[in-house]
């Protein structure tokens, strides 16, 4: 029993060894970046772990209006995130309410077309998605006269959103037909019954599409920079605007500090959400993916 | 259900223990076996194992690529008999159809003018003239230009001979591509609309003269059933199909004379007509259901004469083991139960699909007639106004009683409000005692575990006192210690027998609110401000439902009548001869209507507003799918295929609208992608794609798998039991998914560069420099190895928390058998916890390699594709994947190459469903979905 009890205690203290190590390994990048924001020094602090100076005037700079003599992208930041938050929050919406819809419709229900939307759409997840922003550039710029405006952006990011219904279609089928069908007999009408009976009880989904199709206009640069553009600053997103800053020459020198703590305004939203809502995620993620 | 995949590995993982134990045996029992020899054994088994391996993936990549082809010929089949199959129904449907239905071939909607659909048919004849006016003003000259997509040139005016010419606005290629693609396909539409007008033809006829086609329904009946007869004789005595189908027109023959010649030509037609259809038809089906059900049927029996196979061979080795080696008899039994329950899986899903297949089919055959029947039966409004009179007859019948009723009640209503407020008070009272009740109760558990808690730290510092009085003489201790034993683990098993503070919270809280919420919902029932005439009105109103079964919504109606409220008059009750005169009306008019319908069935098409109301219903996939499809319709499949078509074109530096032309350009794209010509400027082309091509299923194979087995390793670290503080770790561990990956990946991005902290670092200790992303001589390997790491990094996470839930959701009676087995932990986490997970997640194994093939954020944001490859035409460099290189073709600056860069895509297509075949096939994860349900 005594030695039972050694390896255990061995064992446990090696895999709590282990977690440490991998939590520092974990973090250090994210921490690095924080060290970073609060850098005095400029670009030189990117060759040391830790700045010699520290400041706080990098957020001042990011909050504060452009000055005339300042550099081309100054107080340009507060613009970018209200951007990017009426992108990720329209997008949110309305790709929330697609996916539900979608899954339930191809959970509950058998119709003609049902089969063939879901071939084809498996068979659409393996193109490139990049690949129809050579059209949709023109579309955009030519008929809708959207080119170079983010609510281009809410269009693209969520009107083909209704094809990721697979992790909430598993969801859904894990919750019992008879359910429906005991609300049927009650007299309630198909539409009573996603509403009122099967959206409270699929609670961790919703909250799990909500978090998903948020995260995705919240971080995505490829679309929004091919879309957008680089001409005109005040319609960027914050990824534009971020990576503008470092990867551009002329910009680098000047902004690099400034980019840091960009990175973590943007980055304390969506980690406050993913912390409060760990649960559900696990569970959505979890309920769906039992059904594949 | 258990997929192909864990069987093999559950079997190879069997065959090394197997080995090992059987060697032990001889060591032990025999001749000990030669150190060699054992080692030979073993590595020649091992060698074989690779090879059967290789050889079974070898045989499935042609086993997919053999699938695809079937696959894409069976869809042009499918395609080619669906065609001829729709224009035969549609000559069917024309030739069996009245005036209206006629002419709702030509002009849409005609028919449901006819019957009063007015909104239907106003949107289908809308929709017929604005297309024939689309068409006439831009639609066919769309279609004209999508021939040479555009032929002026912008530019100065090409016709003028002046200093000073005009600037033209020249033809916009992508455009002319876009609107000519979108005019073609809107064909199709017009094609779908037109045949929505001709099937609602169809169906307002079918509907009006239901009584003809029900006969003809029966008479199909008949004929499916004798059809399907003499196609199972055919298929169980092996005639071929044609062989089968010449014999059967002769008997067809022979039955269409059996039914009675009408005397109306029209009516002849339609029962010697759809009876041809219907036969026409279910023979094809009939005879290939039967033959497949057949081959299934064959494939159940081999099965079984297997498992009976594998039975004999396992009972023969068994006597060939050492039986008295107790161990080994245990494992050889328990090996042999895996294998035959493994063909007994086999079997099962084969008898699955069996019955499947016959469920199928017999739906199939009773459809045409009963089903068809049924479906029409939903048009019928006999009953549902025969039922209506009937009750208002009733109603009337006993008219005064009602009445009486109704007026007996006027005064108690207040000794009713009293009592509903006594009952609702005393419900208080009860639910308070309930709720003190559960309370009491679940303090008790909580003291009864302090108590024990209470006592197991006291006996366990009696022990430890003990112990310490005792010195340290190690018999003395090993006394002590089994002396306490018992009692120390009676007390913890107790313990443990309890739910946990964080359970009993929670039960407590079911409970009470279980309670409270009866309690509230009573109470709501409870009315306790009735007046006189609300009272009697209710009461009256359940007399009606209870006494004479009526249903709610005509008892509410009824009311009106027995209280007539007037204006400027009092309150009354219909008089008797009123009464009297309104049931001898009602009665009349039942006989009336019960005569005019004798065949009990009044058809009606639904009405625009039943229309409207179903989408609420029965159609509301309708509604909340409309939306939905139509974005990934417009903005995901259209684009896609525009993006196909501009594979086929010029469209590249020195072809760019709006200012200059494209057009069409054959397969000369795929030409310079894959066999580019020595001389060209793309000569290295080829070379790098089939580098770049290398690389991308390298990195998607490493990226796919390394997150898959370390993020499950991670997930059974964390949820290991007795480690604390889970929540914390994973939420540590979340954080690479809480935070953009853009910016993640940037910062490792700037911290590795030679610039960066790592970088400098490195330079500074090692002398070298790290050249990540930035040395093309040796920064590619080291490149290629760190991206792969900080995908690691950046991918784990996902599945760690996935595994996490699945690993919750293990059934605990599967590890507790294999604990009475006598399995230890590794055997557990192999032949359970392993399976387990391969099994939910192997579906979801193939959608990550395609997001893996198309991982565009962290090559682009880590390396950009760096260390730039050099001489080639492109800037591309040694990571970049085939995603990264299509998206720097498309937007370099200066040289865009457009038409390539959609090659790539559909050579990336290709790449993904290659892969998914193969997987699908692997992983057995093709599987009916509605066994889940």
């Amino acid at each position: 029993m005594s030695s039972l009890k050694a390896r255990r205690i061995v064992s446990n203290s090696i895999i709590y060894i282990l977690l440490i190590v991998l939590s520092i390994i974990w973090l250090a990048p994210i921490v690095w970046l924080v060290l970073q924001s609060f850098s005095g020094e400029g670009i030189a602090s990117r060759a040391r772990f830790y700045p010699k100076e520290w400041t706080i005037d990098n957020y001042r700079l990011l909050f504060t209006p452009a000055s005339e003599n300042g550099g081309p992208l100054d107080g340009m930041f507060p613009t970018w995130f209200l951007n990017t938050l009426i992108v990720a929050l329209c997008t949110c919406i309305i790709s929330t309410l697609f996916v539900l819809f979608t899954s339930y419709a191809l959970s509950r229900f058998r119709f003609k077309a049902r089969g063939i939307f879901m071939k084809v759409n498996l068979v659409l997840g393996m193109f490139p998605g990049f690949l129809s922003m050579i059209i949709m550039y023109w579309v955009m710029k030519e008929i809708f006269h959207l080119q170079g405006n983010y609510w281009s952006l809410v269009i693209l990011y969520s009107a083909g959103s209704g094809a990721g219904f697979y992790i909430s279609k598993g969801f859904f089928d894990t919750i019992a037909k008879s359910i429906d069908e005991a609300a049927m007999i009650d007299g309630a009408t198909r539409n009573q019954i996603f509403w009122n009976i099967i959206l409270p009880l699929a609670k961790p989904i919703v909250v799990y599409t909500i978090l998903t199709s948020f995260m995705s206009p919240w971080g995505d640069y490829i679309t929004s920079s091919y879309i957008i553009g680089l001409q005109n600053p005040d319609n960027w997103t914050v990824a534009i605007g971020l990576y503008q800053m470092i990867s551009n020459n002329e910009y680098i020198m000047e902004y690099y500090t400034q980019y840091a703590a960009g990175a973590i305004c943007i980055a304390i939203p969506t980690t406050l959400l993913f912390i409060f809502l760990q649960k559900y995620y696990v569970s959505g993620v979890t309920g769906g993916a039992v059904k594949g | 259900m258990v997929d192909k995949d864990n069987n093999s590995v559950s079997s190879s993982n069997l065959n090394t223990n197997e080995i090992t134990q059987g060697n032990i045996v001889l060591n032990k029992s025999v001749e000990p076996m030669s150190k060699q020899k054992f080692y030979a054994l073993t590595a020649f088994d091992a060698l074989k194992k690779v090879v059967l391996w290789v050889v079974d993936l070898v045989f499935s990549v042609f086993l997919s690529i053999w699938n695809f082809i079937k696959i894409i010929g069976r869809g042009i089949y499918q395609a080619t008999i669906g065609t001829f199959n729709f224009f035969k129904k549609k000559y069917h449907q024309f030739k069996f159809n009245d005036l209206a239905g006629k002419l709702s071939f030509f002009i849409f909607g005609a028919s449901s003018f006819k019957n009063k659909q007015y909104a239907n048919g106003v949107l289908f004849l809308a929709f017929e003239i604005g297309y024939i006016l689309f068409m006439i003003l831009g639609g066919g000259y769309n279609l004209y230009m999508l021939g040479t997509l555009g032929v002026v040139q912008s530019g100065p005016d090409p016709d003028c001979t002046d200093m000073f010419c005009d600037y033209v606005n020249g033809d916009n290629s992508i455009m002319i591509l876009i609107y000519g693609l979108l005019t073609f396909l809107s064909l199709f539409v017009f094609v779908y609309i037109w045949n929505r007008s001709i099937t609602s033809g169809y169906n307002n006829f079918r509907i009006n003269h239901f009584m003809k086609f029900k006969s003809v329904f029966d008479e199909n009946v008949e004929m499916s059933k004798k059809i399907d007869d003499s196609a199972k004789d055919a298929v169980y005595g092996g005639k071929g199909y044609f062989a089968f189908r010449k014999e059967f027109k002769d008997s067809y023959l022979t039955y269409s004379e059996k039914i009675p010649t009408y005397d109306d030509p029209k009516e002849n037609l339609i029962h010697h007509g759809m009876c041809k259809v219907v036969c026409r038809e279910s023979i094809t089906y009939s005879f290939f259901a039967f033959k497949e059900i057949k081959k299934n049927e064959e494939k159940l029996k081999n099965l079984e004469e297997k498992f009976e196979k594998a039975k004999l061979v396992r009972e023969k080795k068994r006597e060939s083991i050492d039986l008295n080696n107790e161990k080994t008899v245990q494992f050889f039994d328990s090996n042999t139960k895996s294998i035959l329950a493994r063909h007994n899986l086999r079997i099962k899903k084969q008898k699955n699909k069996l019955f499947e297949l016959t469920k199928k089919h017999s739906d199939y055959s009773s459809k045409e007639g009963v089903l068809n029947a049924s479906m029409y039966e939903k048009y019928n409004d006999f009953y549902k106004v025969r039922q209506e009179m009937r009750n208002k007859i009733l109603f009337y019948e006993h008219y005064s009683d009602i009445c009486d009723r109704f007026d007996s009640l006027k005064d108690d209503y207040q000794t009713v409000n009293e009592n509903n407020a006594k009952i609702k008070e005393e419900l208080l009272k009860e639910r308070d005692q309930k709720i003190a009740a559960i309370n009491e109760k679940f303090d008790k558990i909580v003291a009864h575990k302090t108590e024990l808690l209470n006592q197991l730290k006291e006996i366990n510092n009696q022990k430890m006192a003990e112990i310490k009085a005792c010195g340290k003489d190690p018999a003395k201790i090993n006394e002590i210690e089994d002396r306490y034993f018992t009692r120390i683990s009676q007390l913890s098993g107790q313990i443990h027998g309890l739910p946990d503070d964080k359970a009993i919270k929670a039960m407590r809280k079911e409970e009470l609110n279980e309670v409270k919420h009866a309690c509230a919902r009573d109470r709501k029932y409870l009315k306790t401000n009735f007046t006189s005439l609300s009272y009697s009105k209710e009461e009256t109103i359940n007399y009606l439902l209870l006494e004479f079964k009526l249903d709610h919504q005509f008892a509410i109606k009824a009311m009106k009548d027995v209280l007539i409220v007037e204006k400027g008059a009092e309150p009354r009750h219909l008089s008797k001869d009123e009464v009297e005169e309104r049931l001898s009306e009602l009665k009349g008019s039942l006989s009336d209507y019960e005569e005019e319908h004798q065949d009990k069935f009044v058809g009606r098409p639904k009405s625009f507003k039943e229309q409207i109301n179903s989408l609420k219903n029965e159609n509301f996939h309708v509604t909340i799918l409309s939306l939905p499809v139509l974005g990934v319709v417009m903005f995901t499949i259209l684009p896609l295929m525009f993006s196909i078509l501009i594979a086929f074109t010029n469209y590249s530096l020195g072809h760019q609208p709006p200012t200059q032309l494209f057009t069409w350009y054959g397969f000369e794209n795929f030409i310079t992608l894959f066999a580019a010509p020595a001389d060209s400027i793309y000569s290295s082309l080829p070379g790098v794609l089939m580098s770049t091509l290398g690389w991308t299923i390298c990195w998607t194979i490493f990226a796919t798998f390394t997150n898959y087995f370390l993020g499950i390793i991670l997930a059974l670290l964390i949820n290991k039991k007795g480690i604390r503080l889970k929540k914390l770790w994973r939420t540590i561990f979340i954080m690479t998914i809480a935070v953009p990956q853009f910016i993640t990946l940037m910062t490792i991005g700037i911290l590795l560069k030679d610039s960066g902290a790592v970088g400098e670092w490195w330079t500074q200790t090692f002398g070298t420099q790290l050249g990540f992303a930035t040395d093309p001589t040796n920064g590619a390997l080291i490149t290629k190895i760190i991206i792969i790491v900080v995908n690691i990094w950046i991918g784990i996470p996902y599945t760690m928390l996935s595994t996490t839930g699945i690993l919750l959701n293990i059934p605990n009676d599967l590890y507790e058998s294999a604990k009475v087995d006598g399995a230890g932990t590794v055997t557990q986490f192999m032949k359970i916890t392993l399976p387990y997970i391969f099994f939910v997640t192997g579906p979801h194994l193939i959608t990550t390699f395609v997001g893996n093939v198309n991982n565009f954020n962290v090559i682009f944001f880590l390396s950009g594709g760096g260390p730039n490859m050099v001489g080639s035409a492109l800037t591309i460099g040694h990571t970049d994947l085939l995603i990264t290189f299509l998206y720097k073709m498309i937007t370099s600056a200066n040289n865009p190459q457009f038409g390539i860069a959609s090659t790539v895509g559909i050579v990336i297509f290709v790449i993904c469903a290659f892969f998914s075949i193969i997987m699908y096939n692997k992983t057995g994860a093709v599987q009916s979905e509605d066994q889940f349900q």
